[in-house]
């Protein structure tokens, strides 16, 4: 089946997410508008913004489980709570440095959001507000607030790269600039398990499996990687040989799907081919490499399963999103053993 | 040592000598025996304890100086000493000393000693005038005052040389006993040089064997010998062989800074080569020939040039008799037999370019115009009775190329001609109307004489290149944008002729003919596209046109069943190999980071003759299902390993899964709690449109 082509973002996607229902495709781009799709049709819903909108690229989104609230965090330094049905502006907070990451715990009354850092004057920090709580909303006031480490050796801050929540609404996975993956427990208002050697380059996406129990990990080492959610014991390790900039988990099979390619800085020297901007799909357990989805001219950098396992979005650096519905000799197949 | 001292005097003490009784009183005792000796205490400053030979090495003999009377003699130093000055460049004041010995009514004795500043402008002298023409009577003959002390001791007796005991190296055609058969490759690769791993595969279905694998097995590069027998790896000191099962050590050949090597057809001799250093004008060990079975040098040759001397340098004929050298447009003929005399066998001169013949002892080389009366000239001469068995005369030729067909039965020269040549005003000639002519020397009759055909092809011809055993001549020629590839055959006697020409959808530029003959792979390797045309010359179809991403090189295995193309450099991205079927079908791809080297282990001619190798063929059908059955089989058990190592796998994380999937079970009560109340791990309810019928009266109607 042909996919559905999503043009309306002016520059590179930079996250696409479903909501549960899977009816909702929200995607964010280095534009300022957040922007949400039916997505069976392709319809273009609306946006969030411009009106209150943000002003700078928005490099995270997320919905929570409700389908009724939509935070989105950007370079402008500031994130926002949006009504997902209204598209009118919630909460807008600004924070020193630019917003990398955002995700809804399980709840959804809690959402994390990741700052960058900026010279010595802000660092690199982890913060949990509640929505429930006004304090949280209109002031300072927070659940956990989280200065991230510092690399002892070079004094660099390791900035998480990308976070979502663990299951239940009581830790925080988080990627790292560095390519180190760790934990949060928010009863412990710590880091209790670092995991420093996860990657070997900066950790671009996390995305968790649909009971919340593995999560894959996507990095610019050109691997994408399976881990325990509890433990950060790493169980599978997929190689491209691209940097890898998303990675999701099939809700239905044993499957991993990758998106990346060549760096968007080297592509124009180099030809399509020899990028690789083709979606590409893993077995789970076996490690092994299967399919391909060609499309995008320019590296993928975000991947989301619909949660019905029966189809799948790609959002690229060359500003559009394709829904592709998978076909039958998609669930024909099947690593035999 | 300071303890030894202590010791002796804590002993002197205990002696009864209280010595510091009578103040600070440093002398020994009486009757004391000093039993340290100088090496002990003085170790450290006695290595830099002046030895009688040091600064030796800047010191040379001269020999073969005239005789000059007393009167003279200082006329005849200064000579001396400026010929040194001027020729080897150097300062007056570079020359440390200079011993003219005299003979008692005060003339010299026709030789002298130069002692230098250090010992690498005692080389450089002895590089640049040994062998200098001082006048008509005296050349002079230099040498080191180290080698000096050698010279004397050589004994003027013959010793028989010790018998050198014979160590049985194994098996060196080992690989070809194996059952199977499978071809062996060779992969290097890794690390910054690119050198880091070398490793030996066979080819063996399903996925290649690793035979041996050793880290930092290479230095530089590593080849294979002609036959296969050998695997050359290269070093800082030299070259070295490695044979049989094990690839143990066969032998090596000692030379500094060797960067490549050259064997000879049958293996007997390798040539090594090395870059000239660069402090000397003419580097005389340039290049070493050796004797591989008994690994002894058996001589060397010199190089005057920056670049480096290409490893065919020495050129051999079929049957390894005779060697030769193309130098100042002179081709010296060698015969092997005779290699420690260096006599020249046969001498021919103002040759521009020569060739040997792949099969027999059959030397081809052209000379160039001279002037515009005296043609250029393809000359054929066999060996070893110097015969002349065919020459043809050409004008308006610019430059030659020989190509050999493999069995020797065919040469073609590609000749590069021009219809008119004008003399520049401002020196030099251009050239215009350039075509290119192709003689086919054609030898498969060897009782009569050789006839030459001639076929004149106007577009540029890119490659050509001779099937290896039959009698096609596949050509590459581009016109007008547009790449053909041309065949011609002159089977059966026949004239040749152009059979077929077939334009081509990509730009080519490589042709690569299976070893076997029949399929031909014609490729380009310069773009980041490389194209891949796989032709059948049987009936002259193309079987596949592939596009190979990245090529940079591309090697048919010795049967000619399998192709590699092989990816490398490429800032080592994408590094590789791929193996096509002779008839360009996908076999599988390897990827090799940081590849250098990618070499099929040749093998030796077979040793079926002609009739039974037609007898097989005619049989292939017989021999067929019986191979076929093995395949099958292999790859039966192949799926089985793979199927078993997935089921391990899976069972091992299956369980895993279960164990924590377990742990988070016991908090779904919690889990529903967080979501209000609401299961979200059961699918959403659908909303599904119901349609009711209520009926809201009924009314009766009679229809007339």
């Amino acid at each position: 089946m042909r996919p559905l082509l999503l043009q309306g973002h002016e520059r590179a996607i930079t996250q696409i997410k479903y909501n549960r229902d899977g009816d909702l495709l929200f995607t964010c781009s280095k534009d300022k508008l957040p922007t949400v799709w039916h997505s069976q049709t392709g319809e273009r819903l609306g946006t969030y913004g411009p009106d209150n909108g943000h002003n700078g690229a928005v490099w995270s989104i997320d919905v929570s489980w409700d389908s009724k609230k939509v935070v989105t965090g950007s370079g402008d330094a500031s994130w926002r709570l949006w009504d997902c049905e209204t598209g009118r502006m919630i909460r807008a907070t600004t924070t020193p440095t630019s917003v990398r990451s955002v995700s809804f715990s399980y709840s959804g009354h809690l959402f994390l959001y990741a700052t960058d850092a900026q010279g010595k004057t802000s660092s690199a920090a982890v913060i949990v507000k509640d929505t429930r709580d006004p304090s949280h909303m209109q002031g300072d006031a927070c659940v956990l607030s989280l200065e991230t480490f510092q690399n002892e050796k070079d004094k660099s801050v390791n900035k998480v790269s990308s976070a979502v929540w663990g299951p239940f609404d009581e830790s925080i996975i988080c990627g790292h600039n560095n390519g180190g993956l760790s934990l949060i427990e928010l009863r412990q208002n710590d880091f209790t398990i670092t995991n420093e050697n996860a990657h070997s380059a900066t950790i671009m996406d996390i995305q968790k499996s649909k009971d919340d129990i593995m999560f894959v990990t996507a990095s610019k080492d050109t691997k994408a990687k399976l881990f325990d959610s509890t433990t950060l014991e790493e169980l599978k390790t997929y190689k491209a040989d691209r940097p890898v900039n998303s990675a999701a988990i099939s809700p239905i099979k044993q499957h991993i799907l990758l998106g990346g390619g060549q760096e968007a800085m080297q592509v124009t020297t180099t030809d399509i081919r020899q990028g690789k901007f083709e979606a590409r799909f893993f077995h789970m357990v076996f490690e092994e490499e299967f399919g391909r989805v060609k499309g995008h001219f320019g590296p993928i950098n975000s991947v989301a399963f619909h949660p019905d396992g029966n189809s799948f979005s790609t959002g690229g650096e060359d500003g559009y999103v394709r829904v592709h519905t998978l076909d039958d000799t998609y669930f024909d197949f099947d690593l035999t053993f | 040592m300071d303890s030894r001292k202590r010791s002796s005097a804590s002993r002197s003490d205990s002696n009864g000598y209280p010595g510091h009784k009578f103040g600070n009183s440093f002398s020994d005792p009486e009757g004391y025996v000093d039993d340290i000796t100088d090496e002990d205490l003085l170790a450290d400053i006695l290595k830099d304890k002046p030895s009688e030979d040091a600064g030796m090495e800047s010191v040379i003999i001269i020999d073969n100086i005239p005789i000059a009377p007393a009167e003279k003699l200082d006329k005849l130093k200064s000579v001396v000493r400026k010929l040194i000055i001027t020729h080897v460049k150097i300062q007056p004041d570079e020359i440390v000393n200079e011993i003219f010995p005299v003979e008692e009514n005060g003339s010299n004795k026709g030789f002298a000693f130069f002692e230098f500043k250090d010992g690498s402008i005692a080389e450089r002298t002895k590089a640049v005038l040994d062998g200098f023409r001082f006048d008509k009577q005296h050349t002079l003959t230099i040498d080191f005052f180290t080698d000096f002390e050698k010279y004397v001791s050589q004994s003027d007796e013959w010793e028989e040389p010790v018998r050198r005991v014979f160590k049985d190296p194994g098996n060196l055609r080992w690989w070809l006993e194996k059952e199977d058969s499978y071809d062996q490759y060779l992969v290097i690769c890794g690390g910054n040089s690119g050198t880091e791993m070398a490793a030996v595969f066979e080819n063996s279905p399903v996925e290649p064997l690793l035979l041996e694998q050793r880290q930092h097995w290479t230095d530089r590069l590593a080849m294979w010998s002609p036959l296969g027998t050998y695997l050359a790896t290269f070093h800082q000191k030299g070259v070295a062989l490695w044979v049989g099962k094990e690839f143990k050590q066969f032998t090596k050949f000692t030379q500094n800074d060797v960067v490549t090597a050259g064997f000879s057809p049958k293996e007997r001799y390798i040539l090594t080569v090395r870059n000239k250093p660069e402090h000397l004008p003419v580097d005389d060990q340039s290049m070493i020939l050796w004797d591989v079975v008994t690994s002894t040098k058996l001589r060397s040759f010199p190089w005057d040039r920056r670049e480096t001397p290409p490893a065919d340098t020495v050129k051999w004929s079929a049957d390894e008799k005779f060697y030769a050298l193309l130098a100042k447009e002179t081709i010296n003929v060698y015969e092997a037999e005779n290699v420690i005399s260096n006599k020249t066998f046969h001498e021919i001169k103002e040759v521009a370019d020569f060739s040997w013949s792949p099969s027999q002892s059959h030397l081809a080389f052209w000379v160039r115009e001279q002037g515009e009366n005296v043609p250029a000239r393809l000359s054929l001469v066999g060996f070893p009775d110097k015969a002349d068995l065919r020459t043809k005369q050409l004008f308006h030729v610019l430059d030659c190329q020989f190509v050999w067909q493999k069995a020797g039965e065919y040469m073609a020269v590609k000749v590069n001609r021009y219809k008119s040549a004008k003399k520049r005003k401002l020196g030099g000639i251009d050239y215009t109307g350039h075509y290119f002519n192709l003689e086919i020397f054609n030898l498969t009759n060897a009782k009569k004489e050789v006839p030459v055909e001639s076929i004149e092809i106007k577009d540029a011809i890119i490659d050509l290149a001779w099937e290896p055993n039959g009698s096609i001549l596949v050509l590459l020629t581009a016109a007008d944008a547009v790449t053909s590839v041309s065949f011609y055959s002159g089977r059966l006697g026949k004239q040749f002729e152009l059979v077929k020409k077939l334009p081509l959808r990509h730009k080519v530029e490589r042709i690569a003919w299976s070893p076997m003959g029949q399929f031909v792979t014609l490729y380009t390797t310069s773009g980041s596209v490389g194209y891949l045309t796989f032709i059948d010359t049987a009936d002259l179809t193309i079987m596949a046109d592939l596009e190979h991403f990245l090529l940079s090189e591309v090697h048919w295995d010795p049967t000619g069943r399998y192709l590699t193309a092989v990816t490398k450099g490429n800032n080592k991205k994408d590094n590789g190999y791929t193996i096509y079927s002779f008839q360009g079908r996908y076999v599988r791809n390897e990827k090799v980071d940081g590849l250098s080297v990618f070499a099929w282990r040749p093998r030796p001619p077979t040793l079926l003759s002609a009739e039974k190798q037609k007898e097989i063929r005619r049989n292939l059908k017989k021999y067929a299902p019986e191979f076929d059955a093995k395949d099958k089989m292999l790859l039966n058990k192949a799926s089985r390993e793979v199927s078993e190592r997935r089921k391990r796998q899976m069972e091992a994380f299956m369980e895993r899964l279960e164990r924590t999937r377990r742990a988070f079970d016991l908090r779904k009560a919690y889990r529903i709690e967080l979501r209000d109340g609401v299961d979200t791990d059961q699918p959403p309810e659908e909303n599904v449109d119901e349609q009711l019928e209520v009926i809201i009266g009924t009314t009766r109607t009679i229809l007339e």
